[in-house]
């Protein structure tokens, strides 16, 4: 890969071919806690590459770690084409970052803090910090103190901020983390928009399994330090779509359900069925459950939860 | 580097605490300002010298404030009140966390830490020259300026404007002790995650230097304590000045700024960004 890279000499041209960001063997012990345990990452150019995990896998961490705020205990991070340890300032110039919860000036407005925070990077003028300010609806409050901004105000100058310096690559943790259901319809579609309007790559941590199947394309998943897989979002977390049905007599519904081919009945809990299957035939299932003289009461499309996913991937789900 | 030192400029003059310092010089002012007011030069005169004194007209003016309350403040305020930035310009960031939100963006870390320690040492010698300005100004309008009273070796009386240069030099002198304690604390900065911490930190160290320097079992080690070398200005009010000893003392302090720096730059360049 890297003699591909030296080969193809005016490297802007390799980096097309080259993923946005490549992260191999990263791992780092706080104390006696082995915190990332190996990760492996590559974000392709394009992406909106999902990084999904529970509390306390280690998301954070690992993006400290792509944004050169932490240093690996082993491995290396590559940032469009360029080693981060040995030329940060390189692997960081096209890079915009929000690391867990936005941290801006309080004492500054929002349009002081974009001008200070820009200068770091090279400087912003006035209208490309109104334009930013736009995109993520603050115009009204560029003149404000951050102290009086709320959450979600803060967590879209975060992002403001990240996009100051034209990025290809933004990387946000938890972006919706804390806002209300309204704000995080925003801040998704405002991701989805910049992937498809500016071809923006995004990398994006969340708990949400939800979340992360509506807006990336591909996912990573981590737990307890360790990507356990990794791969496109569709393959990936709508594999196993299930329904749940209550019906009457439950035995009778059961073993109709199980004649059925495709259908596989993985569970009984709490007077319903966990049916897997294909949503396009829920109701086949109905039809043929009331044929067979079943009382249908619910049957209740689902979705796995994060928790249930994980036990899938881990495998310790009976 | 120019739009480094403007950024944290920036940041600093913008936040209320940076003012504290010069705050607190104005109060400390107050009480040496009424003592001058209603005192009676006799009697200062017979404290001092321990002798009475015919005092034709008075000595009380601008550049004998100036002097009287470096003398007193110089000790362990002055320090402090400049240390209060040093302090706060990594660890309160990091406190807050905007150091993260700085340091993902392509800057060098050692570009940032230069133009961190060069705001808190401007602050250093800002508070430092300001009890010159208020002490001069605010003495100026209650009691007029004049020949400078000496009681260091005897009685000196220098004249006005000589005495001027003299409180110039001696607070410049001043000013670099108080970087040195700004440094210590801008060394314990890069370490914590809260101003206070290390402006604490930097009092622990003064106060433990201080004991030291008083303990007569650790002489030999006497003229290494920067504690030593932090009366230098008091030098610029000898006669005549010894400016060799003045010289080597200030080159301690400068040795030990740089040191510090240093060291602050070795940590903070292999930091782990945690808050
Ligand atoms: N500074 C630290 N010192 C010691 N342990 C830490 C530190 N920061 C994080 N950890 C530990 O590292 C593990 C991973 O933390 P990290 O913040 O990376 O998780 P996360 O996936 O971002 O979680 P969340 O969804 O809660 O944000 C946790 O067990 C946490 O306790
Ligand atoms: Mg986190």
């Amino acid at each position: 890969m890297q003699s591909a890279a030296q080969a193809n000499e005016p490297s802007q041209a390799a980096g097309a071919a080259a993923p946005v960001l490549r992260a191999a063997g990263l791992s780092k012990r706080y104390g006696k806690r082995q915190v990332v345990d190996g990760v492996d990452l590559e974000v392709r150019r394009g992406d909106v590459f999902g990084f999904l995990g529970p509390n306390g896998a280690g998301k954070s961490t690992t993006i400290r770690m792509l944004t050169g705020l932490v240093r690996p205990d082993a491995g290396t991070v590559a940032i469009l084409g360029h080693d981060l340890h040995r030329r940060p300032q390189q692997a960081l110039a096209r890079v915009g970052a929000v690391v867990e919860a936005p941290a801006l000036y309080p004492h500054l407005s929002g349009d002081q803090n974009l001008a200070v925070l820009a200068a770091l990077s090279g400087g912003a003028s006035p209208e490309r910090r109104r334009e930013v300010l736009r995109l993520v609806g603050l115009e009204g409050r560029a003149h404000d103190r951050v102290r009086t901004y709320s959450h979600g105000m803060k967590q879209r100058l975060a992002l403001a901020q990240a996009l100051l310096p034209q990025p290809e690559l933004i990387l946000l943790d938890e972006p919706t983390n804390g806002l209300d259901p309204g704000g995080m319809v925003e801040v998704r579609q405002l991701i989805r928009r910049l992937a498809a309007e500016e071809g923006i790559t995004i990398f994006l941590s969340s708990h949400l399994l939800a979340e992360v199947e509506q807006v990336c394309n591909r996912v990573a998943v981590i737990h307890k330090g360790q990507v356990l897989v990794q791969g496109s979002v569709p393959e990936l977390l709508q594999a196993a779509p299930f329904v749940t049905i209550a019906a009457t007599p439950l035995e009778q519904a059961r073993e109709v359900l199980a004649g059925i081919a495709g259908v596989r009945v993985a569970a009984t809990d709490s007077g319903a069925l966990r049916v897997e299957c294909d949503p396009g035939r829920i109701a086949d299932l109905n039809e043929a459950l009331v044929r067979a003289g079943c009382r249908v009461s619910a049957l209740v499309p689902g979705r796995l939860s994060l928790e249930e996913f994980f036990l899938d991937l881990t495998g310790s789900h009976p | 580097m120019i739009r480094l030192i403007r950024v944290e400029l920036a940041k600093v003059v913008r936040r209320p605490r940076t003012y504290l310092g010069y705050v607190a010089v104005l109060l400390i002012l107050v009480p040496f300002l009424i003592s001058l007011h209603y005192g009676r030069p006799e009697h200062f005169l017979r404290a001092q010298v321990g002798r009475d004194f015919a005092v034709v007209g008075t000595f009380f003016n601008a550049l004998f404030l100036a002097h009287l309350v470096m003398k007193v403040v110089m000790v362990v305020f002055m320090p402090f009140f400049g240390s209060t930035v040093a302090g706060d310009v990594v660890a309160g960031e990091a406190g807050e966390g905007t150091l993260r939100t700085m340091l993902v963006r392509p800057v060098s870390r050692s570009a940032v830490l230069l133009a961190k320690y060069i705001v808190a040492a401007l602050h250093a010698v800002g508070v430092t020259f300001f009890l010159l300005a208020a002490s001069l100004g605010l003495g100026g309008l209650l009691f007029g300026f004049g020949d400078l009273f000496l009681f260091e070796a005897g009685l000196c009386i220098v004249p006005l404007k000589e005495g001027l240069l003299r409180l110039l030099g001696a607070y410049a002198a001043a000013a670099l002790a108080v970087l040195s304690v700004a440094s210590i604390a801008f060394l314990v900065s890069v370490l914590v995650d809260n101003a206070l911490y290390a402006v604490g930190g930097a009092l622990a160290v003064f106060i433990i230097t201080g004991v030291v320097a008083v303990i007569p079992y650790f002489e030999r080690l006497h003229p290494y304590l920067f504690i030593t070398h932090m009366d230098l200005w008091q030098k610029l009010m000898l006669d005549p000045v010894p400016w060799a000893e003045l010289g080597r003392s200030a080159a301690w302090l400068a040795g030990y700024c740089a040191a510090c720096f240093l060291a602050a730059l070795l940590l903070f360049r292999r930091k782990d960004i945690l808050s």
